[in-house]
């Protein structure tokens, strides 16, 4: 099962992407797998700053994702 | 209502949406690109957005202003895209029967604003650097 994966902001470096295609286990959480991405990526997890959405929606990060899902990572706004 | 450009702020536009008659007052905030940063010197930047949801935070944000202070109208709009020194990134104006509430509110909005609505800065530096701004509260 694939979705797609959208970052923003300093993410985009972080990740070296601003979307990509991801192939994930059923039952998968986004937090999982924000995890496994920045353990691919050797990026520091710290999911009390970036905010997870799923289909343009924000989620929690017990959030089980679907197959064609678009998952979205934002870094802290920087407004104004 | 808090809307997105990609064009320059037009504050005399925005500031009639909050006109009303019931208004004893006006008090506006313009946010604008400043030279320097963290000591590097900024030549320009580029605002980020997710649209979709910086339009439904940032007018949850207006509508909580509106429950929350006594005021009769408010408007926000946030630059997206490539700004240059000096120009306008963001403007808020609000309207009230009294000052003290206009003051309140319009502050309100422009800190849930900065520290809620999914925009992000990337500066451009004068040595070629760039770097994401973040938490710039």
């Amino acid at each position: 099962m694939t979705i797609k994966i959208e970052f923003y902001g300093r993410l985009k470096e972080d990740f070296n992407a601003t979307s990509t295609e991801w192939t994930f286990q059923p039952d998968t959480t986004v937090e999982a797998l924000y995890q496994s991405l920045c353990d691919t990526h050797q990026v520091t997890a710290n999911i009390h700053v970036v905010r997870p959405i799923i289909n343009d929606t924000f989620v929690d990060w017990q959030q089980h994702i679907a197959p064609h899902d678009v998952v979205g990572f934002f870094p802290p706004a920087s407004g104004g | 209502m808090f809307s997105l450009s990609d064009q320059a702020i037009d504050p005399k536009r925005l500031k009639a949406q909050v006109t009303d008659p019931r208004s004893g007052g006006f008090v506006s905030f313009e946010g604008w690109v400043r030279n320097h940063n963290d000591n590097k010197q900024v030549e320009a930047l580029h605002y980020e957005a997710h649209e979709k949801l910086a339009l439904q935070v940032g007018n949850d944000i207006i509508v909580q202003a509106l429950k929350q202070f006594d005021i009769n109208a408010a408007v926000c709009c946030h630059r997206i895209g490539a700004l240059q020194v000096g120009d306008m990134a963001i403007w808020v104006g609000v309207s009230a029967d009294h000052r003290q509430a206009a003051f309140a509110a319009c502050e309100f909005i422009l800190n849930q604003t900065k520290a809620q609505v999914p925009i992000w800065k990337n500066e451009h530096y004068s040595d070629g650097a760039t770097g994401w701004v973040e938490a710039n509260l």
